[in-house]
């Protein structure tokens, strides 16, 4: 076991390295000129050339990924932000937080609801209950975020006055973002729940459960609910990499200043240091929750556990 | 109690919990709003926090929405808009343009010509910023020696250096004698002054320190920037004559929040419920409710003002993708004669205004009989375009029109698409960029051919830099076009003894016989404001909130 995380350990430092090769190298073949971009129209090629070798662009492709990636990963420095001037690990940092206020509580909220749904529907497949979740959840899942975000400003913002619309003063700016986050997200887990709930529910073993005598609920929370846990876990190792890349949409139309708009900002000012930072943090991210998740499969299946042991 | 019973009630108590908590959020704010407001609806700070400051005769706070986040303020980044408005109460330049564009004191007392090519300009001996640091000669010719260096010295074309002459005199050695104010321009009046001590030991970008009269409180990128007046501001506090500068160096208020709310929906609704007090980009369809019998016409102005920025249709002097239009003047002018500009500007959106020459009212060294004077922007004719088709070498090429990836660029371009295929039957195609890749396909002689974007600047003749002047691409018009006489009648028109009415016509005049250029429309801004704000100030068309005159008898 011990062997295996070493191993994915290993793994996730070239997974990060070919992750920012590849952002790096996209950025640089992007279409636009970042300088050009920065003083805008009615420059002559001389200030052109100098802000170009001011923001080191002007140097061949091979020694700029080279310094870049001295820099990231041996200085552990992202580089400045050529947009806003600031240390692009600092400023992911002091971002991040306000996604996660936004993504925690939002993932809490989509995985129980949409668990809880997902569990009632399946249990009581092709009734009422059923199609009146599903059809809830195929609202709810087809409803654009920006849309819903707006119907929640004109309600509990103009017309019921409980919430402020924009900004990042207190906690209860962040009640709409994180039920826009939610929303749709508690749809595909609802969905999700259901199916597998739905596969376990026609295992031999629940049957023989059944057969046993076994009362309802017993056999929905001992058998069936920890066997339909894997997709689920599935499910909420997506959305938790999913959470620190924030939502770009969200955060635009409440104005919060996260992670989301911040890697929106650097893709639309192309700039580098800001996108190659955030592919990094995210690539990091996202591999160290794949791994727990794995991990976590070791712990609910016994088979993998075995598997990894190998 | 047995586990059976247990589970479920820890259950449900956390289930209430986690539910009273993210209700009680609501019900906090839904109480202390109908308490603060008097309109019931604030929520947060804003409108519900603003008054009278007693100790000082201040106002004490506005809150400014802002439709782009100020990013970085370090003190060359002045190309956005709000950043103009804000970064002239965070630092000073040595002169200031006055309203007729004269060029007043600021951080200098004036200046001397010692010769064609060098000034010398004397600066206020007991100039501080806000950290307390002196101000000399040796930080300015810092602060524009670091510009320069930086790479960030746009339109510094005939600047060429500067040296210390002693501690309170710079002298600058231009590369040819000024001729116009739009010389000036940058170098004297866009180039803030900082001390070198200050610049060492604060990262400007988030905390910067400049010599004006607001200091910076707090800034969250992306979010709000707080700015506060400076107590300690050098020219309340000095005893030489500053009775010069200008009135947009006055302090009206104690704090600002500038506010960033991307969404012009969302920030209507925040004016709405009155937790902001200024916006610059309420829809049009909006305004309504703001102007003279609106729903909340009560606590709001509505004041609205031709902009300073206007689209242009530019085509491609050199050989372009059809490869004709920059060769054929008939087709140019079938093109010009099919274009129905009202038509194009109400499909841009409801707040642009039609142009019917180069330039509007907006300038100050605009000429309003310009307007009524015949031409192929103010003239739509289909019969004389089609004459002019005919009279041209067009055999079916396709024709690229490129243009800026905004809504408002888009329809401008699908209309016109639109009108020259059904008047003219001209195979036309579209391509739309974002900002930074659109000059990158500007700068391509073969790419396009005619160019939907927009152009500005302080005077008149300064905007048509980019598509008349052909000092902004080496050598060439953004159009790629090297006309000497077009050239010639620019400089002309543009140096201070000849910049006036007849010498910009002449410039209008010619552009126009060659047909190299076509204006489309400027958009009208509207400021939407509190009642609280009784007169708004301007600085060469900009807003500056800090000097805006308040109602202090409420």
């Amino acid at each position: 076991m011990y062997r295996y995380v070493l191993k994915r350990l290993m793994l996730m430092i070239v997974i990060i390295i070919c992750s920012a090769i590849v952002a790096f190298t996209l950025m640089y073949l992007a279409p636009g000129d970042p300088a050009r971009l920065q003083l805008g129209q009615g420059i002559s090629q001389a200030v052109l050339e100098a802000r170009r070798h001011e923001l080191g662009i002007d140097r061949p492709y091979i020694v700029q990924l080279a310094t870049y990636l001295y820099n990231a990963f041996v200085r552990f420095d992202f580089g400045t932000s050529w947009q806003y001037g600031v240390s692009v690990m600092e400023e992911l940092l002091s971002r991040l937080p306000r996604t996660l206020m936004i993504g925690i509580p939002a993932m809490i909220l989509n995985v129980t609801i949409g668990t809880i749904m997902g569990v009632i529907a399946a249990i009581h497949e092709g009734k009422w209950q059923d199609s009146s979740l599903m059809l809830l959840a195929m609202v709810l899942v087809s409803a654009p975020d920006f849309w819903v975000a707006l119907m929640l400003i004109i309600l509990f913002c103009v017309k019921l006055n409980w919430l402020p619309s924009y900004g990042i003063d207190s906690l209860k700016s962040y009640v709409l973002p994180i039920i826009c986050s939610a929303l749709p997200v508690i749809a595909v887990n609802a969905r999700q729940a259901r199916s597998s709930m739905l596969e376990v529910i026609r295992a031999d073993f629940i049957t023989t459960a059944r057969a046993k005598g076994q009362k309802s609920g017993t056999i929905i929370r001992k058998h069936m609910f920890p066997n339909a846990l894997m997709p689920i876990i599935t499910g909420i190792a997506g959305g938790l990499s999913k959470t620190v890349a924030g939502s770009p949409v969200i955060e635009t139309v409440f104005s919060i200043p996260g992670v989301g708009a911040f890697l929106l900002t650097g893709v639309n000012y192309r700039d580098r240091p800001i996108v190659c930072g955030c592919v990094i943090f995210f690539a990091l991210f996202t591999s160290i929750v794949v791994l727990l998740m794995d991990l976590c499969y070791a712990f609910l299946d016994p088979r993998i556990k075995a598997q990894y042991s190998k | 109690m047995g586990l059976k019973v247990k589970r479920p009630i820890a259950l449900l108590l956390t289930a209430v919990l986690v539910l009273s908590s993210l209700s009680g959020c609501g019900a906090t704010t839904s109480s202390k709003s109908s308490g603060e407001s008097t309109s019931g609806a604030a929520v947060s700070a804003g409108n519900s926090e603003s008054g009278l400051t007693e100790s000082n005769g201040l106002y004490s706070k506005v809150v400014v929405a802002v439709s782009a986040d100020m990013e970085d303020l370090t003190p060359c980044k002045v190309n956005g808009v709000t950043r103009s408005n804000v970064f002239w109460s965070i630092y000073e330049s040595l002169f200031d343009f006055d309203e007729e564009l004269n060029l007043v004191p600021s951080l200098a007392t004036g200046y001397t010509i010692v010769s064609d090519t060098e000034w010398d300009i004397e600066i206020y001996k007991k100039i501080y910023d806000s950290d307390g640091n002196h101000i000399t000669a040796d930080d300015v010719v810092h602060a524009v020696e670091w510009l320069v260096e930086s790479g960030n010295n746009i339109r510094y074309n005939i600047f060429a250096s500067i040296e210390k002459i002693d501690d309170y005199t710079v002298r600058y050695h231009w590369k040819e004698a000024p001729t116009s104010t739009s010389d000036l321009e940058w170098p004297l009046t866009r180039t803030f002054i900082f001390s070198q001590t200050a610049w060492e030991s604060h990262n400007f970008a988030v905390d910067p320190v400049g010599t004006a009269n607001f200091t910076v409180e707090s800034f969250v990128t992306g979010s709000s920037l707080t700015l506060k007046a400076n107590y300690n501001y050098w020219a309340q506090n000095t005893d030489e004559d500053v009775s010069m500068r200008c009135r947009f160096h006055d302090t009206t208020v104690d704090t600002i929040v500038y506010n960033t709310i991307a969404e012009p929906f969302s920030a209507v609704v925040a004016l709405e419920m009155g937790t902001v007090d200024f916006c610059d980009y309420v829809p049009l369809n909006s305004l309504a409710e703001f102007a003279e019998g609106g729903t909340h016409s009560e606590r709001y102005n509505v004041e609205s003002t031709l902009g300073t920025e206007y689209y242009y249709f530019l085509p491609n002097m050199a050989d372009g993708v059809s490869g004709i239009v920059g060769k054929d003047l008939d087709l140019r002018l079938a093109i010009y004669y099919a274009l129905d500009n009202e038509v194009v500007a109400k499909a841009m959106s409801g707040d642009n205004v039609v142009l019917k020459t180069l330039g509007c009212s907006s300038y100050p060294d605009h000429e309003a009989s310009w307007d009524d004077d015949p031409n192929y922007i103010n003239t739509y004719d289909v019969a004389a375009a089609k004459k002019y088709l005919e009279a041209s070498n067009y055999n079916g090429e396709e024709i690229v029109i490129i243009g800026l990836a905004n809504e408002e660029c888009k329809n401008a371009m699908m209309m016109i698409q639109s009108l020259l295929v059904d008047s003219l039957g001209l195979n036309v195609s579209l391509q739309t960029y974002e900002k930074s890749f659109l000059l990158t396909v500007m700068a391509e002689r073969t790419g396009w051919d005619f160019c939907v974007a927009n152009t500005g600047g302080s005077i008149l003749v300064d905007s048509w830099n980019r598509v008349i002047s052909q000092e902004g691409n080496d050598g060439w018009t953004y159009g790629w076009l090297k006309d000497d006489k077009l050239q010639q009648l620019y400089d002309t028109a543009r140096a201070g003894g000849t910049h006036d009415a007849e010498h910009m016509k002449e410039v209008i005049d010619y552009a126009f016989s060659i047909g190299c250029i076509y204006a489309l429309s400027v958009r009208s801004s509207s400021i939407v404001y509190s009642k609280d704000i009784t007169d708004v100030c301007y600085r060469e068309g900009y807003w500056v909130i800090g000097a805006s005159k308040f109602n202090t008898n409420k």
